[in-house]
């Protein structure tokens, strides 16, 4: 006798898809197939097994490990580049890695996220829509096509929803299976104080040396604001602390894990995994040498340029909607109305010019100063 | 990636990826990785852990080594198949220069 159990979102949320699947094997379902398609899974009947599950999203399609066969992990079912596998063993100790998983359903957050960017528009518009029909319902033609516009607001919604679903539980995910938090300090005792400091990604270095003066002079950093930009201290002792301003273009979940195993702790982090900036901190006993994330010359100058691509990047794009704008207000008739307010959009964007001024400069600097100690 | 893809791309070594390699003849953690290595080299090759997420995550991609959790959640880094052949192989090739270093050292005194 076989069930079929519908679980449309399962692969967002493994952490609540394994133990059901867990669940229903002690209650004497055995899992036989899941279709990628329908989300449906199929159960056979049969004699209940307590056994842990572990889904298992894995490109290379290589056999299971030796570690993890040894580990009593046995393939139940794979479909794709899906592999489900359980385990019957009391206390395991190896489990098969969740990156692959965790790669996965990043790629999908991006997808979402640019749909759902693209939808934005058009559905703002669709509000406006709404208004209308509610307010002067007299107003609207009827149209035979009309589902059309409900249909196409419904996967905007849907898709809203599905964003929003899959970067909560993505998160959730990511800080539980690859430490991905920011280390928590334990609340301050003395006194407390904060300082701004804004666009120092564009000069690593010189925030490095602040706060390592800083801690020199008894001022602990112990938090840095979400945005990035208030950094708060607490009055204490005199410590040697070496701080890492890290920028990673692309990063893997295993990146937060490994820096903190070699005793790093994580202070702020950007919050996607492109285009990552964080920043770290190591205290060090006096007479030691300093720590720091790499001690290599070549790798020091391939980080360098690293932040230097990342600026042309961030300056480039800004230039752009600056010409797109002039472009587009060049080649449109003007209406008389409007003129001040165009005035205005011009001279907003013109002022806004200076940022990208301001990070290119700071940003050479920063290069000049790295070349002169390298 | 084929195998012979992976020697040409891998040897001769960097000392970095091979010291690495070396270490991981038991299934390690990163840091575990860093401490090994500075005790091979005796202190002389201290790896920052910047560098070695580098060479482990290029590693990864190239399918020499393989990534599993402890009940933790922190990662243990295992050597593969392919990372096995590529270290016989880059064995093989530092024998040679050993040999012939030990052979001419004479030469040059």
């Amino acid at each position: 006798m076989t069930t079929k159990k519908w679980r449309p979102l399962w692969s967002y949320d493994t952490e609540k898809t394994e133990p059901w699947l867990s669940k229903l094997s002690s209650q004497g379902n055995r899992l036989i197939s899941v279709n990628r398609f329908t989300r449906i899974f199929t159960f056979e009947h049969g004699p209940a097994e307590e056994v842990q599950f572990q889904v298992v999203f894995d490109k290379s399609k290589t056999p299971l490990s030796k570690v993890i066969k040894e580990s009593n992990w046995q393939d139940v079912f794979s479909t794709g580049n899906w592999r489900f596998l359980k385990n019957d063993s009391k206390g395991i100790s190896i489990y098969p890695s969740r990156e692959g998983l965790l790669k996965r359903n990043r790629v999908h957050f991006y997808i979402l996220a640019g749909l759902a960017m693209f939808c934005v528009m058009p559905f703002l518009s669709m509000f406006l829509l709404i208004w209308a029909l509610l307010t002067d319902i007299n107003s609207v033609e009827p149209s035979p096509y009309w589902w059309i516009t409900v249909v196409y607001f419904m996967s905007v919604i849907y898709v809203l929803v599905l964003n929003v679903f899959n970067s909560i539980k993505l998160q959730a995910f990511e800080r539980k299976h690859f430490n991905s938090a920011v280390d928590d300090d334990k609340a301050a005792i003395g006194k407390t104080f904060s300082k701004w400091k804004v666009g120092w990604m564009y000069a690593p270095d010189l925030l490095e040396k602040w706060l390592s003066e800083m801690a020199v002079e008894g001022n602990h950093l112990i938090r840095v604001g979400k945005s990035g930009t208030n950094f708060i201290f607490e009055k204490g002792s005199p410590s040697q602390v070496s701080f890492v301003c890290d920028y990673q273009i692309k990063t893997t979940p295993l990146y937060a894990d490994i820096h903190k195993s070699a005793g790093w702790q994580l202070h702020f982090t950007s919050p996607y995994s492109w285009t990552k900036h964080s920043l770290w901190s190591q205290e060090y006993a006096e007479g030691e040498e300093i720590p720091r994330f790499t001690y290599d010359d070549v790798e020091k100058k391939a980080q360098v340029r690293k932040v230097l691509l990342a600026s042309t990047g961030v300056i480039l794009y800004m230039f752009a909607i600056f010409v797109f704008y002039f472009w587009m207000s060049s080649s449109f008739e003007q209406d008389g109305g409007w003129n001040m307010f165009n005035t205005f959009i011009e001279w907003a964007l013109v002022i806004s010019l200076l940022s990208p001024l301001m990070i290119l400069i700071k940003t050479l600097k920063y290069a000049l100063r790295m070349r002169a100690t390298n | 990636m084929k195998t012979e893809k992976i020697l040409k791309l891998y040897i001769p070594m960097t000392e970095t990826a091979f010291y690495i390699l070396l270490s991981l003849t038991i299934p390690r953690h990163g840091y575990g990785i860093i401490k090994h290595v500075e005790e091979l080299t005796m202190g002389r090759l201290v790896l920052g852990s910047g560098t070695i997420y580098g060479t482990l995550m290029k590693m990864q991609r190239d399918e020499i080594i393989t990534v599993y959790a402890d009940e933790k959640r922190k990662t243990i880094y295992e050597i593969t198949d392919v990372g096995k052949e590529l270290m016989r192989h880059e064995v093989n090739r530092l024998k040679e220069l050993h040999a012939s270093a030990l052979k001419y050292e004479g030469e040059f005194k």
